[in-house]
């Protein structure tokens, strides 16, 4: 009996290493991609026409909307610095959603907001009260909108795209810092493709430690905080590489809610963000595939890489836990809602291949991640399983991951290199091997913790981001 | 071959990759500051030239003749100087880099292969806007690459020379590039271009239509409001939707009696929201009662689009905003635009 179990307990741990390889090398091969797709970014950035798109009258004007829940801190100069983005033509819409701090006062006084009566035009449903509409007395593009909260950043969002008035939507937050030119940048998949083109996104990164002023990130740095510098080689690996890849292959399902840009009309017809919806950014997309594949309508959804939108990171385990367990949660919940579209050829390689690579790797990795985990160090304990087999298969499945994670840096290190100082280079070597040991496991939980309660339809529960505020220009960091 | 051997092998492959790239990451950045460097170096060296042509425009410069990387690198930093001045100081550096043999080795550099070379090569002859690189640019835009074609377009537009609006009509009739490139590029040809433009209106082609009518209303023609007008009964709607924005740009008040007959047989809303702002441009008492009677349609847009004309008129606009907020039911978009007016004017709302 106690062979046969060792055999089966090898034969799992050695299926679960193979999961490993296959994730692993699918993460590669987009790395690959996504790296192909720079270079050749790269060698056209000369001849790209950014400074045309800028002068043409005919380039599409943005509403960016911004929801904000209790953002005291940062909210007046992410306004100014929104204001101030080089774009042709764009009004700023923040939705201040049931803050109980000073967000509304501060804003009220930074721009000498007054009241003003807009119509209810009801292009999407918004559950909170609407309180009352605000724009700056001296006639600048902005208009502020206060709400009743549901605890729904869709709802927010669907309040500020009620009262936007141009073509195009990008969608943002609150604290999130956007490049000077990102805007421009984003838009520009719009201006070369305007009759196809549907939704744009840009890459988010950690902009923990990096230091800023007037609202633009001047000097990108790594964090202080270990878990904030293993975010950073998270999100250059997701953002800037998987995405891109993903993009590359006309397959991407996921555009941030921190940084993502929609035509207007779309949206409407989608009746904008889906009230109850967890992973609203996701939820959205894939509804626009169903829609647009749907009625066999020829569109494009397309990532850009290079339109940066800083954000801060958890550095606690408790607000990180939280957030990872929702982002779960947030996935299950589209898989769920599409669950139509998993394997279904009418959805061309969304419905073959997008939509069963989030189910098998990304929502039930954990599962088979901690399985994995846990067989082996039962097997040990018991001795049902070879030391040197057990070594070797930890040293493989984390040896992949961190090369992986190193392989993203290269590409980082090669592209836009933000990091522009030798000691962040070798933290974010270390933050690549120490992500493997420890993180990643911790993270497997959270996100099966979010399996499960998504499973059990437990009552969904936000809490709070501690925000420690940006570092600006003249502080030690 | 045993599992054991197999993860033997992949743990010394994997951990031989790590530090083969981790290595290269190390060596990218000391090679990638190395070269900064260098190239900061030579730029130093390079600009003052650079800077004595565009300070004194006039004035004879004799500058060495460069080779290698710094023949390349002076080209470059032309390049951006060319996107930054205007003027004489312009004329100057493309002066100096015409007769250094720069424009005619871009010329020939759009006949070789490569996409990124080519490109390259049509950006540096549309910032130098020379009329004889015109020919170099339009046999671009047939090429097969989406990207040349652009910027192809894009240089023709910087050239400023009329005789480029044929050609790039053609590029809209073959919908090869996008339309509001094409139409960017045949405004900065200038009102010089007009003619053609206005000749092409009757272009049997749908896109050459709408292009030439976006541009002719960005260029406020004056000229084309009579052939622009023969456009509104047409049946495709976009093209109608654009008239009626061109006319509204181009302000002329021949365009208020048409635009009004538009309304009357014309229910679809873009249409009808398009026509209410062009009104408002156009500034004539005379759309008042309708567009009163718009500010009760069922769509947003038109309905705000109709406040805001109201408010363009003047007096007798503002009157009937005053008159549609009082009552039992006050009209949302009538109340929205005068209490923007009301802020823009300084007031309370």
């Amino acid at each position: 009996v106690r062979d046969v179990v060792a055999r089966s307990l090898q034969i799992f741990d050695t299926a679960v290493l193979g999961y490993f390889v296959v994730l692993n090398t699918l993460y590669l091969v987009l790395i690959a991609i996504a790296g192909t797709d720079l270079v050749r970014f790269f060698r056209r950035l000369p001849f790209a026409g950014f400074d045309d798109e800028f002068t043409n009258p005919l380039t599409p004007p943005v509403s960016v909307i911004l929801p904000a829940h209790n953002e005291e801190l940062l909210i007046v100069e992410s306004v100014e610095a929104m204001l101030s983005l080089r774009y042709p033509e764009h009004e700023v819409i923040v939705v201040d959603d049931g803050s109980t701090d000073e967000t509304f006062a501060r804003l009220e006084a930074a721009f000498d907001l007054v009241p003003i009566v807009l119509p209810a035009t009801g292009d999407t449903p918004v559950l909170g009260a609407i309180h009352g509409t605000y724009v700056p007395r001296d006639g600048r593009s902005l208009v502020v909108v206060r709400k009743e909260s549901i605890g729904s950043k869709g709802d927010a969002s669907n309040a500020g795209i009620n009262v936007s008035r141009f073509p195009l939507v990008c969608i943002t937050d609150a604290d999130a810092v956007i490049d000077e030119e990102g805007l421009l940048r984003v838009v520009k998949p719009f201006v070369d493709d305007p009759e196809r083109m549907v939704a744009t996104g840009g890459t988010v990164r950690a902009a923990n430690g990096s230091i800023l002023y007037r609202g633009r990130v001047v000097d990108a740095r790594m964090p202080r905080n270990w878990l904030a510098r293993i975010q950073v080689i998270e999100y250059l690996r997701s953002f800037l590489l998987g995405r891109t890849g993903w993009s590359r292959l006309g397959c991407l399902l996921i555009i941030s809610g921190a940084f993502g840009v929609f035509r207007r009309d779309v949206l409407l017809e989608l009746g904008g963000f889906r009230h109850g919806a967890i992973g609203e950014d996701a939820d959205l997309i894939a509804r626009m595939h169903k829609l647009l594949k749907g009625r066999k309508q020829p569109y494009r959804v397309s990532f850009v890489s290079e339109p940066v939108c800083w954000t801060e990171v958890p550095e606690t385990r408790e607000v990180l836990g939280r957030q990872r367990k929702r982002w779960s949660r947030g996935l299950a919940d589209v898989l769920w809602t599409h669950r139509s579209m998993i394997g279904n050829p009418r959805y061309g390689r969304i419905g073959l291949v997008v939509m069963p690579y989030y189910l098998v790797f990304e929502l039930l990795g954990p599962v088979i991640e901690l399985l994995g985990l846990l067989t082996a160090v039962l097997g040990l304990v018991f001795g049902l399983l070879n030391p040197p087999f057990a070594a070797l298969f930890f040293a493989v499945a984390f040896g992949y991951g961190i090369l992986l994670s190193i392989a993203a840096l290269l590409v980082e290190e090669l592209s836009y290199h933000r990091y522009d100082r030798w000691r962040d280079l070798f933290t974010a070597l270390a933050a690549s091997v120490v992500e493997n040991v420890g993180f990643r496991q911790l993270h497997a939980w959270w996100r099966l913790q979010g399996l499960i309660d998504a499973l059990r339809r437990k009552e969904l529960t936000w809490g709070v981001m501690t925000r420690r505020g940006f570092l600006t220009e003249g502080t030690e960091p | 071959v045993t599992g054991l051997q197999v993860l033997t092998w992949a743990v010394v492959i994997i951990a031989g990759a790590i530090v083969v790239l981790g290595g290269t990451t190390g060596i990218s950045r000391v090679r990638r500051q190395r070269r900064a460097h260098r190239r900061e170096r030579l730029r130093d060296e390079l600009r003052p030239g650079i800077v004595a042509i565009l300070a004194d425009p006039d004035g004879s410069h004799q500058l060495p003749i460069h080779r290698g990387r710094r023949a390349d690198l002076f080209g470059v930093l032309a390049f951006d100087y060319l996107a930054k001045v205007r003027g004489e100081s312009r004329d100057a550096l493309v002066r100096v880099l015409d007769e250094r043999g720069t424009v005619v080795d871009a010329e020939r550099r759009t006949r070789r292969p490569g996409t990124v070379g080519r490109s390259g090569a049509a950006e540096l002859l549309g910032r130098c806007g020379l009329a004889h690189s015109r020919p170099a640019l339009e046999r671009l835009l047939t090429s097969r690459s989406k990207a040349e074609r652009a910027v192809a377009v894009r240089a023709l537009g910087h050239l400023g020379d009329p005789a480029a609006a044929p050609a790039l009509l053609e590029v809209a009739r073959a919908r090869s590039v996008p339309a509001p490139l094409i139409c960017q590029a045949v405004v900065r040809l200038g009102p010089e271009a007009q003619g053609d433009l206005i000749t092409h209106l009757r272009s049997r082609s749908i896109d050459v239509q709408r292009v030439t009518v976006d541009a002719l209303g960005l260029l406020q023609s004056v000229d084309a409001v009579e052939r622009l007008i023969t456009l509104l009964p047409d049946r495709d709607l976009e093209l109608v939707v654009r008239t009626a924005r061109a006319l509204g740009r181009i302000g002329d008040p021949r365009a208020v009696a048409p635009l009004l007959e538009l309304l009357d047989r014309s229910p679809e809303w873009p249409v009808v929201a398009v026509v209410a702002r062009a009104l408002g441009e156009l500034g004539s008492p005379s759309a008042a009662p309708i567009l009163i009677e718009l500010l009760g349609h069922e769509r947003p847009p038109v309905a705000t689009n109709a406040a805001t004309a109201l408010v363009q008129l003047g007096r007798a606009g503002a009157d009937a905003l005053a008159a549609a907020v009082e009552g039992d039911e006050p009209n949302p978009y009538a109340a929205a635009a005068l209490s923007r007016q009301a802020i823009l004017d300084g007031g309370a709302p």
